[in-house]
């Protein structure tokens, strides 16, 4: 059978010395990565790009997806250790992750997202083993029209998203969606409130909002509360879940790779929705729902099965089409173009030591992650229980460095610490950030894919419901809007929005 | 008394005006040099960057400490160039935006020609016209042809404002007299699904983005842009080939150092970095990414400058855009 030649060829080429050992490296750096909050995996990689030159192509490429999943990885252990979010996929995972962490359940915490993050992997291997091909075409179905409704359905769903006040969290994502219209508009290259300062031209960097809202402003509002000062109020109980943990883990890890593994195919934004899908899935669908947002394993677990499917099945436009779904795998095309491969359908039938080598690569990754992370968790939970009055400092320089690094810019310092303050009053308002951050990353997106789908449309607007795939996410969009907002006609209302 | 201290401080200025500046050519260079990339890692101008970088830092016994400050379509970090201190200490590359953004953004605090003393030019991209296979041409001309008998078809993809990928379109519109549907995207990355799903039937994009689609039949090479072929694609027929005579599109670009730079310095940096671009490792890696390594003189560069300038005003003009 091909599916097992494939394999087999895959996993001489990445169990050799050579490959394994970069592979190790490759997921080193990308935990180191992702658990420094700001450094970005676009950097890292783009930094490494010239000294990938002289590796043979293999190594180069298992090296560089190992940076990719494995920040995927370290990301979330800064989200549920000091709810410090370096990714936008690990915003979720801190919602959950870091209420649990507080309550002396960091451990725990660290290994379901192990635990999920791997399955996800292992799933997305054997995916990619037995569909990358007709996978990959299925991402060009997705045009403009087609990738609006689905935004549109991700910001209802972030309505969902919200443990509070459905005002508040519909308040913040307008925020998010105006702050996310600064910079350049990209239809007319007219400026859009840069305010006259050049380094708004471009917008404002996820990560700058991120860093200040969640990390600066947490540091804040904590420090104004000496009862909350230390960053797990309760006795450290577990490093491991135990059964009853299990019980409800099993199915929102199944649900999160699911939903990850579709959404990670769309270049264009689709694997930015996994962890919020997962998130707002699983809020929906959970029999302790109530938990969510003060401290729910579940919602760790699938939104971290969700962000690694996403992450790894977005290899495939790649790979077959030669089409990259974020910046990183934009990189990773250059690199394979200049050791003279080129990216695209070509690639499986041309240079398949290399197509399968670099897809095994990555449940070998995974297993590499596993093994180095688990035996870490005992050593995060004690970082944690370092006096806060050594740790905020040190949060704050890193924060401040990986702000910095983004694009060596003083004045990305200086914003970060204006959402500090911003985060802080929104805290004492109890408007939370995550719906916020959501606006903020779909709304130019949105935006972005509307009009160009009018555009190719010249102007008329049955183009988004003329497709067939359009139309069901938008009518999905509508289904959930009447179902979030149903119980606001009813008597129960208060209770159902506190509980929600 | 004080007069006198006066004449002293005069006459001591007047010696340090004459005495050789610290760092001037015969020392040059006595310590690191920094290189500003005006872009984010890893696009055709950092690699390159990076490149010479390297065998300048080993040619000239400093470090050479490349710095990328993105932002504002290359205009932060090229303000940032010209506003350093012109003792060849401070270098920096610059892409195809450093000969249209004067056009196209208001108050740019900077000027192309004015701001800098330009070192070597040392490449150049050459652009594909790229087309939808189900679009029944072969030759640019019958592309044109196609693009007036099905007006409502003739959707072009560019990478948004001021990008080489428009200024190209801008370019085929105004000497074709097509009228064309510009679609913006940002970037190869995005333009690419809807080429390949026809949603878009052509895109003028960098040989280096565009030639695995094209290899693999995912789209249609029709022209060059360059007026010269590119050895990347020996038997693509350029543009001018093909009737359109004069049209020359591409994406190029070269080091530059803050106006005032003095002459010896200059000299040095080019015939190192000369140097540099000629090694078959530095050759051979940049050609494997689209790019044509250049080199020559100060001047030769500086002539190409002005002479682009003028060439993106015209088409700027034509198609009505006017500076943010």
């Amino acid at each position: 059978m091909d599916l097992f030649a494939n394999l087999a060829l895959g996993f001489s080429t990445s169990l050799s010395f050579t490959n394994l050992a970069y592979c190790f490296v490759g997921v080193f750096l990308g935990t180191a990565v992702g658990v420094l909050p700001g450094l970005g995996v676009p950097a890292t990689v783009a930094m490494l790009l010239p000294a990938t030159f002289v590796l043979p192509p293999v190594s180069a490429l298992i090296m560089l997806a190992g940076i990719f999943y494995g920040a995927q990885y370290g990301g979330s252990t800064t989200s549920i250790l000091v709810n410090l979010p370096g990714e936008t996929s690990s915003v979720i995972t801190a919602l959950d992750g870091h209420q649990m962490a507080r309550q002396g359940k960091a451990g725990r915490a660290l290994a379901t997202s192990a635990i999920g993050s791997f399955f996800a992997g292992t799933v997305c291997t054997l995916l990619m083993a037995m569909f990358a091909p007709p996978l990959g075409a299925m991402a060009l179905e997705f045009g403009p029209a087609e990738y609006f409704s689905l935004m549109v359905l991700g910001l209802v769903a972030s309505i969902v998203l919200a443990s509070g006040s459905i005002l508040h969290a519909l308040g913040m994502v307008v925020i998010g969606l105006l702050l996310g219209l600064v910079g350049t508009d990209v239809n007319s290259g007219a400026q859009r409130f840069a305010l006259g300062i050049s380094e708004l031209i471009d917008g404002i960097n996820f990560v700058v909002i991120a860093m200040g809202m969640f990390g600066l402003g947490e540091i804040a509002a904590n420090l104004q509360n000496a009862d909350t000062r230390e960053l797990t109020v309760k006795k450290v109980t577990g490093l491991w879940p135990d059964r009853e943990d299990w019980k409800r883990i099993w199915a929102p890890i199944l649900r999160g790779t699911a939903l990850g593994s579709v959404l990670g195919l769309l270049p264009g934004g689709g694997a930015a929705l996994a962890s919020f899908g997962a998130y707002a899935l699983e809020k929906k669908v959970s029999k302790n729902r109530a938990q969510f947002g003060k401290g729910a394993i579940e919602g760790v677990a699938a939104p971290e099965a969700a962000n690694n499917a996403g992450a790894q099945m977005s290899f495939v436009p790649m790979l077959t089409l030669g089409i990259p779904a974020n910046p990183v795998m934009a990189l990773m095309i250059g690199a394979m173009v200049i050791q003279g491969i080129q990216p695209g359908p070509g690639v499986i039938t041309e240079q398949p030591a290399l197509f399968w080598g670099v897809v095994v690569s990555m449940w070998t990754g995974n297993v590499i992650l596993l093994v180095l992370n688990l035996p870490l968790i005992g050593l995060w939970v004690k970082m944690i229980s370092v006096p806060y009055h050594f740790l905020y400092p040190m949060i704050l320089v890193f924060c401040a460095i990986g702000v910095f690094s983004l694009s060596n810019a003083t004045f990305d310092v200086h914003l970060m610490v204006l959402f500090g303050l911003v985060g802080y009053v929104f805290k004492k308002l109890d408007c939370e950030p995550a719906p916020m951050l959501l606006g903020f990353i779909l709304g130019p997106m949105m935006e972005e894919y509307l009009r160009r789908a009018l555009l190719l449309s010249m102007g008329d607007p049955m183009t988004l419901v003329n497709s067939p795939l359009s139309a069901i996410l938008l009518a999905i969009a509508a289904i959930l809007l009447v179902l979030v907002l149903l119980p606001a006609f009813g008597k129960t209302r208060e209770e159902a929005f506190q509980e929600n | 008394m004080k007069l006198s201290t006066m004449a002293k401080l005069a006459a001591a200025a007047a010696c340090l005006a004459l005495a050789p500046i610290p760092g001037s050519a015969q020392t040059y260079p006595t310590k690191p040099i920094r290189f500003i990339v005006p872009a984010p890692p890893g696009g055709a101008i950092d690699i390159l960057a990076r490149l010479v970088g390297e065998k300048l830092a080993a040619s000239m016994g400093q470090p050479v400490i490349v710095e990328n400050k993105p932002g504002a379509s290359n205009n932060l970090g090229t303000d940032l160039l010209a506003k350093s201190a012109p003792d060849g200490y401070t270098i920096g590359i610059v892409g195809g935006s450093h000969n249209i953004n004067k056009y196209l953004f208001k108050d740019l605090g900077w000027d192309p020609e004015a701001s800098f003393a330009p070192i070597v030019y040392t490449h150049v991209v050459p652009l594909v016209f790229a087309i939808h296979p189900g679009v029944p041409a072969k030759t640019l001309p019958e592309l044109i042809a196609w693009f007036k008998a099905n007006p409502d078809k003739a959707k072009v993809a560019t990478s948004g404002r001021g990008s080489a990928q428009e200024m190209a379109a801008e370019m085929l519109q105004m000497m074709s007299g097509t009228k064309l549907l510009m679609v913006p995207y940002k970037g190869s990355s995005q333009a690419h699904p809807d080429l390949l799903a026809g949603r878009t039937a052509l895109y003028i994009d960098t040989i280096s983005a565009i030639q695995g689609h094209v290899k693999s039949g995912a789209v249609r090479a029709v022209a060059v842009s360059t007026a010269k072929r590119s050895p990347a694609m020996p038997n693509l027929a350029s543009a001018d080939e093909q009737g359109l005579k004069g049209y020359d599109a591409n994406t190029n670009g070269g080091i530059l150092a803050p106006a005032g730079t003095p002459k010896e310095i200059v000299a040095k940096l080019n015939a190192e970095i000369n140097k540099a671009l000629k090694q078959p490792d530095v050759t051979a890696k940049l050609e494997g990414a689209g790019i044509q390594v250049q080199g020559g003189s100060p001047a030769e560069y500086a002539a190409l400058i002005k002479s682009d300038l003028a060439k993106w005003k015209k088409v700027i003009d034509a198609a009505g855009l006017q500076p943010e």
